[in-house]
């Protein structure tokens, strides 16, 4: 089951295989859940949010486009929907995203140990390092926590053309740079 | 705007201009498309935790349990179930064996049921035109539609917004289709005013579907 894709553990859930899903469930929950913990901040909510990920997931494994994207990023665009929605029905305030950012930033790689994610975190971690400051606020408050450029220009004490222009400037160059290492 | 839909924090009536010109602009679906693609890759920067002890079996405890709709979409389901029977047992179903004034009769009571103006079903389709579903609309009190995807178009949850002119789209809440079932349904808002279509907007991204409704006699 370890040498298997992505693809196939994901097909293998979607017909509800139960060696199929349980080694999916297996790769990603350390995946799903860290996401899910660093939205949230609570572990007893994560784990709730986890739970539903992995639900939906299985729900919607039949619509999975793999022209699209990996499986991973699929799995977590779901996990991080499922966490904005338990925030905003529990009206709960997201952890403060200095603290992810403050993480995040600095370019350095992840123990060796995590493998293959930990070369594609440090990819993205050097590639948000290679914006300004408050360019990479800006994407990850709204990638991470879902704030509007709104939002953003109230906590960041800016315009909202100048929270928009951080957010569309940052992203695009996050896609250029994604587009560059895909290349080589 | 591109970086707000891609986001998916974008709002309102920039929202939805921005969604119709998505639609006939083959160049900036795709734009927006590799902009929500390293949104993804930005969620691989969060740490990887353990759940606690027993996660894994917990998850597949509910997989292998059939799944339980929430009360209220139960109820949603039974309420809406039941208008499309009052309307049916109005005889808009056997509309084959009446004659068009027999017919005409009948669907004008389906639509006093519930102070009804409009009561039909169009064609759900994607930019492009080609069809996707359908989704049958009830003006009333209550409003409400119930949408059907046809095998083959993704499921999943979608924003549905309420088209009242060009230039104007109104949130209506959301709708989740599961690949079992193909449809669901949802109660409108009050005081929509004139609809001129129904859109449903996938929340993670994809092709925007429409139902047009017919212009309302002069």
């Amino acid at each position: 089951m370890s040498s298997l894709s992505d693809e196939s553990l994901l097909a293998g859930l979607a017909s509800s295989d139960p060696d199929g899903s349980a080694a999916f469930v297996r790769r990603f929950q350390g995946r799903v859940f860290g996401l899910a913990l660093t939205i949230v901040g609570d572990p007893n909510m994560a784990e709730e949010v986890a739970q539903e990920s992995f639900l939906r997931a299985w729900r919607h494994a039949a619509t999975f486009d793999p022209t699209r994207g990996r499986v991973v990023t699929w799995l977590l665009a779901i996990t991080r929907n499922v966490a904005l929605d338990t925030l905003r029905m529990r009206r709960q305030v997201p952890v403060d995203p200095s603290v992810l950012i403050d993480l995040r930033a600095d370019g350095r790689s992840e123990p060796e140990a995590q493998g293959v994610l930990a070369d594609e975190s440090g990819r993205v971690r050097r590639a948000l390092a290679g914006l300004p400051e408050e360019q990479r606020r800006a994407v990850l408050m709204s990638a991470f926590y879902g704030r509007t450029a709104r939002e953003i220009g109230d906590i960041e004490g800016i315009p909202l053309g100048t929270a928009k222009t951080r957010i569309r400037t940052g992203l695009q160059k996050l896609r250029e740079a994604f587009e560059m290492t895909n290349d080589r | 705007m591109a970086a707000e839909l891609a986001m998916g924090v974008a709002t309102g009536v920039e929202r939805g201009r921005a969604l119709s010109h998505l639609e006939g602009c083959h160049e900036c679906r795709a734009y927006v498309a590799g902009l929500a693609e390293a949104r993804d890759e930005l969620l691989l920067l969060a740490p990887e935790r353990e759940p606690a002890a027993g996660f894994e079996s917990r998850v597949l405890a509910h997989l292998t349990r059939p799944a339980k709709p929430a009360r209220w979409r139960r109820i949603l389901s039974l309420s809406v179930a039941a208008s499309v029977v009052a309307a049916a047992a109005g005889g808009s179903v056997w509309l084959s064996t009446r004659s068009d004034r027999q017919a005409a009769a009948l669907l004008r009571t389906a639509l006093e049921r519930a102070d009804g103006k409009y009561l039909g079903i169009e064609v759900l389709r994607r930019p492009d035109g080609t069809r996707a579903g359908h989704v049958a609309v009830y003006l009333g009190r209550p409003s409400w539609i119930f949408a059907v995807l046809d095998e083959g178009s993704p499921v999943g949850t979608f924003h549905v917004e309420i088209v009242t002119s060009p230039n104007d789209r109104r949130p209506a809440g959301t709708l989740t289709i599961d690949p079992e079932r193909r449809g669901a349904g949802l109660v409108l808002p009050p005081g929509l005013g004139q609809v001129v279509a129904v859109a449903l907007i996938p929340r993670d991204g994809g092709t925007p579907l429409e139902g047009r409704l017919p212009a309302p006699p002069s």
